[in-house]
């Protein structure tokens, strides 16, 4: 089930929260959990026993952790249930992959490939692993106590409005909003909540998916292409999967926020980035937060040589472009992330740091072209686009661009870097932070109301509404 | 206070709007009136192990809840209107707007463009079965008449939009069909270029802005042509078309505006005035009556409403596609699998082939009329 879905907004949505709002406090935590398995399982009805069957091994396996003193066994536990989730991930996700790539190997050396039954993704695989893998570390490094209730820790993993694209939530950002949660179930929060669903579902539905549409027309024309219609396709796609991703990440937060909850914030307009360093600051900050706090500190961190420093640095940005996905695509684009954090940490840093906004001409176009090898995800397709885009070629006028679609990326433009003005920030800090006034609730409840009804009328007719980060 | 009363007005606001199209969906209190256009019928298993299991029922119930929630009529005519006023944006599944609102179907324009060429061959090939089965049909004293109905891409070519067209000279499925039909002396009427003939000098439509087929007056009159050629044939028994006048209207009757109304908008796009004529059929001196099949495609729909193809005798046949059959006595809607073949055309006096430009390459399939036919009197290609 999707949140851009007639299923979810009309149906799912208001059963759903009728019977949270309605049912005692002491229930609504139960609510949510058969709320969140009959979600998941309509979508994924073999893998829900998958999911169920993990966090029931991880609650047990980190309460046997928690509770011996011996290091030796608590390390054991803990490789033991890293070794479960991350096996399964692998087997998923990176099996096929593995075998791909085997099979090329046995090829140059003659040998007869293997064969192997095609494995599906699991939805929200990647999100969750990394979910489980925060609290069983965090208990492990004792940052935190174990959950004391399964149920409670059930709740963590499949709270739906995360379950399946994130935010990746930190056990310990989480752990203490279990029961507090009900504090935070009020009017004000149960509307802000559904304004932000709103502008979330107003980012993919009105924005993503038209630019979307254009990228794909473009990515899937092949050799061919003129130059221009190249970059507006690279670009058409930096948009897409910004207002798709983050669109996403709003609407879990909305729907957070109707149940009481605090997540994370996930983006902070990410194309005002003055450096790919900033840029991580802002793109999917809770990966970049998990990836710091489980992979690099590990490693080092800082605390560590030049040279190895260097290394830490790529090497998470290696793994970071293998969890968005399987494929060489992604690791390329991980490692060309990461050589340009290097970069900028040795070299790029200072001269970066002197031109100011100015920087964002940097960023974006680097960040641009590092996308072309996220979508296409093979590298041969990717050299092909790129040569594309830098070599120049007439105006084919394979693909012309419809007012709608320069209205929307119009938008997209202004939505994408109206903060790098005073201006733009103070809207940004009214309509997300400020305390509402009456005036202020009643223009906001009517605008997220008519964009809801909108959208719902762009989701009757449309048929192109692909989640990208679905997928992971 | 006041804010509680603003907060508590909003939620209560919010909820009705959420909550209205599913109550609407099971209670039915609103009646939003039908979306224009087919949809196919969808099967839905009950919930069992086995269908939720595969996935089968809940995407099932996705595509009911797409279909039915409640004011789902008005939230396609508010989106498709919005995308119209603000952007000139139709969303109608091959429909393409062109200049002055014309409406297109896109294969007409691929077709048009030499997009999806048949191929010289298959064509020559086509035409060869055609005549040796004309001939053969005369031979058992049976007329055999190959149409060319017209497409509005050649009609009105000045109307599709500028980046859609296909610059310079090429081969079209139209242009090389006419040529080989013409060198092997089929008996052909070639409406499209008669219609293009009479474009500038006709005072009616014939072909509206928002139809993809001849308008009812069109085919009103290229009925009453079609019943002359036959008759010139050799084919006897059939009525005479008198049109005694023409009454004009600003509502658009049978296909007329079969494009525009599929594109269920709030404000339906402006259409021409059209021209209905008042018409008689004149039954024949002799006595007697033909049995006449047609196979074509949707523009034959129009000689149905027009009662053409009902005149030409009650035993008159309809192979749609030559997919599904309709007929005058005693037919029921069949698919063309269960009709016996031989035994209609054996009772015919006259089987008309005709189709529309975009639909001419079906001639040259290995399971078309022609190639069925052919086989069936030239076993082995003898």
């Amino acid at each position: 089930m999707v949140f851009s879905s007639l299923l979810f907004i009309f149906c799912f949505l208001p059963i759903f929260f009728t019977v949270y709002y309605l049912v005692p406090a002491r229930l609504k935590n139960m609510v949510i959990l058969l709320g969140s398995v009959f979600f998941y399982a309509w979508g994924a009805p073999r893998f829900i026993f998958v999911l169920l069957g993990t966090t029931v091994i991880d609650f047990y396996v980190v309460r046997a952790m928690a509770a011996t003193e011996q290091q030796a066994a608590r390390r054991a536990l803990l490789l033991l249930s890293l070794s479960v989730n991350l096996g399964l991930l692998f087997y998923f996700k990176y099996l096929n992959f593995f075998e791909d790539n085997l099979n090329t190997v046995l090829g140059w050396l003659h040998v007869k490939p293997l064969t192997w039954t095609r494995l599906v993704l699991p939805i929200g695989i990647s999100f969750y692993t990394f979910e489980t893998i925060t609290y069983v570390v965090d208990v492990y490094r004792r940052v935190h106590k174990p959950l004391r209730n399964f149920w409670d820790y059930q709740l963590y993993i499949i709270l739906f409005p995360k379950l399946i694209a994130g935010p990746i939530i930190r056990y310990h950002d989480f752990a203490g909003q279990v029961y507090d949660h009900l504090l935070y179930d009020t009017m004000e929060y149960r509307l802000r909540g559904f304004y932000r669903f709103c502008l979330g579902l107003g980012k993919k539905v009105m924005i993503a998916n038209v630019v979307g549409s254009a990228a794909s027309a473009i990515f899937d024309m092949g050799t061919g292409l003129d130059t221009a219609t190249a970059w507006i396709g690279a670009v058409s796609y930096t948009f897409q999967i910004y207002f798709d991703f983050s669109g996403y990440s709003d609407m879990a937060i909305g729907l957070g926020m109707m149940m009481g909850f605090r997540f994370p914030e996930n983006f902070n307009n990410p194309y005002t980035a003055l450096s790919i360093t900033d840029f991580w600051r802002r793109w999917h900050i809770t990966l970049g937060s998990w990836m710091r706090n489980y992979l690099y500190i590990p490693l080092g961190g800082n605390r560590v040589s030049g040279t190895r420093l260097m290394f830490n640095l790529w090497l998470v940005f290696l793994f970071s472009g293998l969890w968005h996905g399987a494929a060489w695509g992604f690791i390329i684009w991980g490692a060309y992330h990461g050589a340009f954090l290097v970069l900028e940490r040795f070299v790029l840093g200072k001269w970066l740091a002197k031109l100011g906004s100015a920087a964002v001409l940097y960023t974006f176009p680097v960040v641009v072209i590092g996308w072309v090898f996220f979508r296409t995800e093979h590298l041969d397709t990717a050299l092909t686009y790129l040569h594309a885009m830098f070599t120049w070629k007439p105006e084919t006028y394979l693909w012309r661009a419809d007012t709608q679609f320069l209205f929307t990326t119009a938008l997209a433009v202004l939505f994408s870097f109206f903060t790098l003005t005073a201006a733009g920030k103070k809207i940004q800090h009214k309509i997300f932070h400020e305390d509402y006034t009456a005036p202020r609730h009643l223009a906001m409840g009517l605008l997220m109301t008519i964009l809801f009804i909108l959208c719902a009328g762009k989701i009757t007719i449309t048929t192109f509404n692909p989640f990208i980060y679905f997928r992971f | 206070m006041a804010m509680k009363k603003v907060r508590g007005g909003l939620f209560i606001f919010i909820a009705l709007v959420v909550w209205l199209p599913l109550l609407n969906y099971w209670f039915g209190f609103i009646e939003s009136g039908k979306l224009n256009g087919v949809s196919p019928e969808k099967k839905l298993d009950k919930l069992s192990w086995a269908s939720w299991w595969s996935g089968r029922y809940q995407e099932q119930r996705n595509d009911l809840l797409n279909d039915s929630i409640g004011f789902r009529p008005d939230l396609v005519r508010l989106t498709n209107q919005l995308d119209y006023t603000l952007f000139h944006k139709i969303n109608g599944s091959n429909v393409v707007l062109g200049k002055d609102d014309y409406l297109f179907e896109s294969g007409y324009i691929k077709e048009y463009n030499g997009i999806d060429y048949a191929g010289a061959d298959a064509i020559q090939q086509a035409c060869y079965k055609m005549r040796r089965i004309q001939d053969t049909l005369e031979k058992l004293g049976k007329t055999f008449v190959f149409a060319i109905s017209p497409s509005k891409a050649y009609f009105f070519p000045e109307k599709i939009p500028a980046s859609m067209l296909v610059r310079g000279r090429h081969q079209t499925t139209y242009t090389s069909f006419r040529q080989a039909a013409l060198s092997q002396q089929v008996h052909m009427v070639d409406f499209n270029d008669w219609f293009l003939k009479m474009k500038d000098t006709s005072r009616h439509v014939l072909i509206t802005r928002q139809g993809i087929h001849w308008s009812l007056y069109g085919a009103t009159l290229a009925a009453d042509s079609m019943l002359r050629y036959m008759t010139q044939a050799g084919v006897k028994a059939l009525p005479r078309l008198d049109i005694t006048g023409v009454e004009y209207s600003d509502e658009p009757r049978s296909a007329d505006a079969d494009l525009g109304r599929v594109l269920n908008m709030i404000y339906p796009l402006a259409g021409n005035k059209y021209s209905y004529p008042k018409y008689d059929y004149i039954k024949a001196d002799t006595a007697g009556q033909a049995k006449v099949i047609f196979i074509g495609d949707s523009f034959l729909w129009l000689w149905i409403d027009n009662g053409m193809v009902q005149h030409t005798g009650k035993t008159w046949e309809f192979w749609y596609y030559y997919n599904t059959v309709w007929g005058g006595a005693n037919i029921e809607q069949r698919p063309m699998k269960d009709h016996d073949q031989p035994g209609a055309i054996g009772d015919a006096n006259c089987i008309v082939v005709m189709y529309t430009p975009f639909n001419l390459g079906l001639l040259c399939a290995a399971d078309s009329f022609l190639a069925t036919l052919y086989t069936h009197y030239y076993p082995g290609g003898k």
